[in-house]
């Protein structure tokens, strides 16, 4: 084990480590212990906040040579790269707020010419990259190349009749993965649970597995980009998401494989009935946007999560704009706000309401809890 | 168990032997194995390891873990204390070349433009002034605000040590100790070129100092007034300008009024302004220590 970094924090302190990749939220006992000391940071009044989030997406392009019908930012090929002084400019405020990983998306990442001179650039900041790619353009010397740079490249598989571009075959796909695994790049893939494809996760699993993947993200369909076009006909129904953790468990255990579910299904967990100090336990959460994350768009914009559309100012005011809670819009710690059901239940800070995106996407307001998680959690 | 930023933290207890053998107290709050791919994949799960009891997945976790995180922590503090140790020996190093070429360079220009002064009496001001900062910087180098204006200037510190031994060589000419350099009038042309190099190390060493000392609120002003001295300070030194009255005619080139007393608050402004950034830096370090400006 490699430490990346330590942040003081209020608390304590956060741990960033390396092989294997870790996050731990540790007292200031546990630091003061061993020799570190928080200076200022553990001074004063609690702010009741992370002194910067723990990591910062950004889109580096929003062009992609897919067209998939229900891309959450509506890329097309007819995109803009951002320009690689740009992205530096988001680097360097990422590591000099400390925070830990940085996540480069699109659009199609591989696209941006300079994009492997922006990981190297973001290690030699301390800042632990990763990278989500429709696999189309992985070859065997770019993986080779990417091998030393990112921390993990996961690689957005669907299956036939799922929401992405058909052109983009299931198999090419893992082919990708596989081609990573070939080259020591450690990589998972991703995969948008629909109504439709929800009754091929085995297939799904079978093939990350073969491939080489060392865990399977699971994604819940989000209505933004061209996806809230198909977002209704493609969600999960009621009975579908009370099957999934079962089902996913199960074949968990089968093919060997861990799986991850985004911060959007988080809330499934909570409602078949896992203990919420489990899930805390585990790290696990519902929506982290403006708590943990940040996400910067091709404009070098700031947003809480990338699909949400609510902008919280230029990417250079960051560490100023990270203290105001104003220029959150109540994205953050919404938990405590939302009503009905949802005001008394005991798992509210870890689901935290569902998705934000779902209630933009309705007109609901940030008080109201997502309207297509199925809850089973009984009221309180 | 506390919410922070709206996250709760649960506490388990790090019984471990800490880095001096004693016992280490204190405790992990929370963790996350793994990476986010792409930031929203946020949370773990292994099988059915969700549905142990929270006992034993914390006591699994703590006991993974909290044995690696010591020995990492050591080998971190450690590389920590060598790289801190390296960079506050830098910081008065540093300071002390850029400041030594700086005032090497001006020394030169000094004896060229008043004939009549001494070089070495010019050597002697140059020593005289790159010795105290360089002793302040001696003094304040465990300051992060000096560390941090030490990493800003580095590449010019060095760059000026260089500029200030190659003027060195016509100074030395003139001193009689190259007598061949004198053959070459072109060296002439190398105050242009020095002047134009040594102000903006100037304003670096003086403007960064500045704002890291809280002079200056903010970058724009920082590089506004360097503007504006280079600008003016080139405008008065080159006699290309209409010099009335010419109060100097010092053999080959005019110089107006102002442009007679440049070396004096060319050169004198920065040190003085880099001393005194030097002294408020050790002020405000003492009243908020994380405060970069």
């Amino acid at each position: 084990m490699r430490i990346q970094r330590i942040r003081f924090e209020h608390f304590g302190g956060i741990i960033g480590t390396q092989a294997p990749v870790s996050l731990l939220w540790v007292d200031r006992e546990f630091l003061r212990a061993r020799g570190f000391h928080g200076g200022p940071k553990w001074e004063g009044e609690d702010p009741g906040l992370l002194s910067a989030p723990v990591e910062m997406e950004i889109a580096v392009t929003d062009r992609c040579n897919l067209a998939c019908p229900c891309c959450y930012v509506g890329s097309s090929p007819a995109g803009r790269d951002v320009s690689a002084a740009a992205v530096l400019k988001a680097l360097k405020i990422a590591s000099r707020m400390g925070i830990f990983h940085v996540a480069f998306g699109g659009g199609e990442p591989l696209l941006h010419p300079r994009l492997l001179f922006l990981a190297h650039k973001a290690r030699g900041m301390n800042l632990l990259p990763t990278l989500t790619t429709n696999g189309t353009l992985v070859t065997p010397s770019w993986a080779k190349r990417a091998r030393d740079l990112f921390a993990r490249v996961n690689v957005s598989v669907d299956l036939v009749g799922g929401p992405r571009d058909i052109r983009a075959t299931f198999e090419a796909s893992l082919g990708a993965v596989a081609t990573l695994r070939d080259a020591g790049v450690i990589s998972g893939v991703n995969f948008i649970v629909t109504s439709d494809n929800i009754q091929r996760l085995s297939a799904l699993f079978e093939g990350a597995r073969a491939a080489g993947a060392d865990s399977v993200l699971l994604l819940r369909p989000k209505p933004s980009g061209r996806g809230r076009a198909v977002y209704r006909s493609v969600h999960p129904c009621a009975w579908q998401q009370r099957v999934l953790l079962p089902v996913l468990l199960e074949l968990g255990d089968k093919y060997h494989l861990p799986f991850h579910l985004d911060c959007a299904l988080t809330p499934l967990l909570l409602t078949c009935g896992v203990s919420g100090d489990v899930v805390d336990a585990l790290g696990a959460c519902g929506c982290i946007a403006g708590d943990l994350l940040v996400t910067v768009d091709v404009d070098g914009m700031v947003h809480p999560c990338s699909h949400l559309d609510l902008i919280v100012g230029p990417v250079e005011h960051l560490p100023r704009l990270w203290t105001e809670e104003g220029a959150w819009k109540g994205f953050r710690r919404r938990f405590l706000s939302l009503r009905d059901k949802c005001a008394a239940c005991p798992v509210r800070e870890k689901c935290r309401g569902g998705c934000a995106v779902v209630n933009q996407h309705y007109g609901l307001g940030l008080e109201e809890p997502d309207p297509d998680i199925a809850c089973w959690v009984p009221p309180h | 168990m506390k919410v922070i930023g709206g996250f709760t933290l649960h506490k388990f207890q790090a019984t471990q032997a800490g880095p001096a053998g004693r016992e280490a107290k204190g405790s992990i709050l929370s963790l996350r194995m793994g990476i986010n791919p792409n930031s929203s994949g946020y949370g773990i799960i292994f099988g059915a390891m969700f549905f142990l009891p929270y006992s034993v997945v914390g006591s699994l976790l703590t006991g993974v873990m909290a044995s690696a995180v010591d020995a990492a922590l050591e080998r971190y503090r450690h590389a920590q204390d060598v790289a801190e140790r390296g960079k506050r020996a830098v910081v008065p190093i540093l300071w002390g070349l850029a400041w030594t070429g700086f005032c090497a360079a001006w020394s030169v220009f000094l004896s060229q433009i008043l004939m009549d002064v001494s070089p070495w009496l010019c050597g002697c001001i140059s020593v005289l002034v790159a010795g105290p900062i360089t002793y302040l910087a001696y003094t304040r180098r465990t300051d992060r605000c000096l560390m941090k204006m030490t990493g800003v200037v580095t590449t010019m510190g060095l760059v000026g040590l260089f500029a200030g031994v190659v003027f060195l060589l016509p100074f030395l000419a003139n001193i009689g100790i190259f007598p061949g350099l004198m053959a070459f009038p072109e060296f002439r042309l190398g105050f242009v070129v020095m002047y134009s190099y040594s102000s903006p190390l100037a304003l670096a060493l003086t403007g960064v100092g500045l704002r890291m000392a809280g002079v200056l609120r903010n970058s724009l002003a920082m590089w506004l007034s360097g503007i504006i001295y280079v600008v003016l300070g080139t405008l008065f030194i080159i006699p290309l300008l209409p010099v009335s009255p010419p109060l100097s005619e010092i053999g080959y080139a005019y110089y107006n009024t102002v442009g007679l007393f440049f070396p004096l608050w060319g050169w004198g402004v920065p040190a003085l302004l880099s001393a005194y950034s030097l002294f408020r830096l050790g002020r405000e370090r003492d009243e908020d220590p994380e405060n970069p400006l």
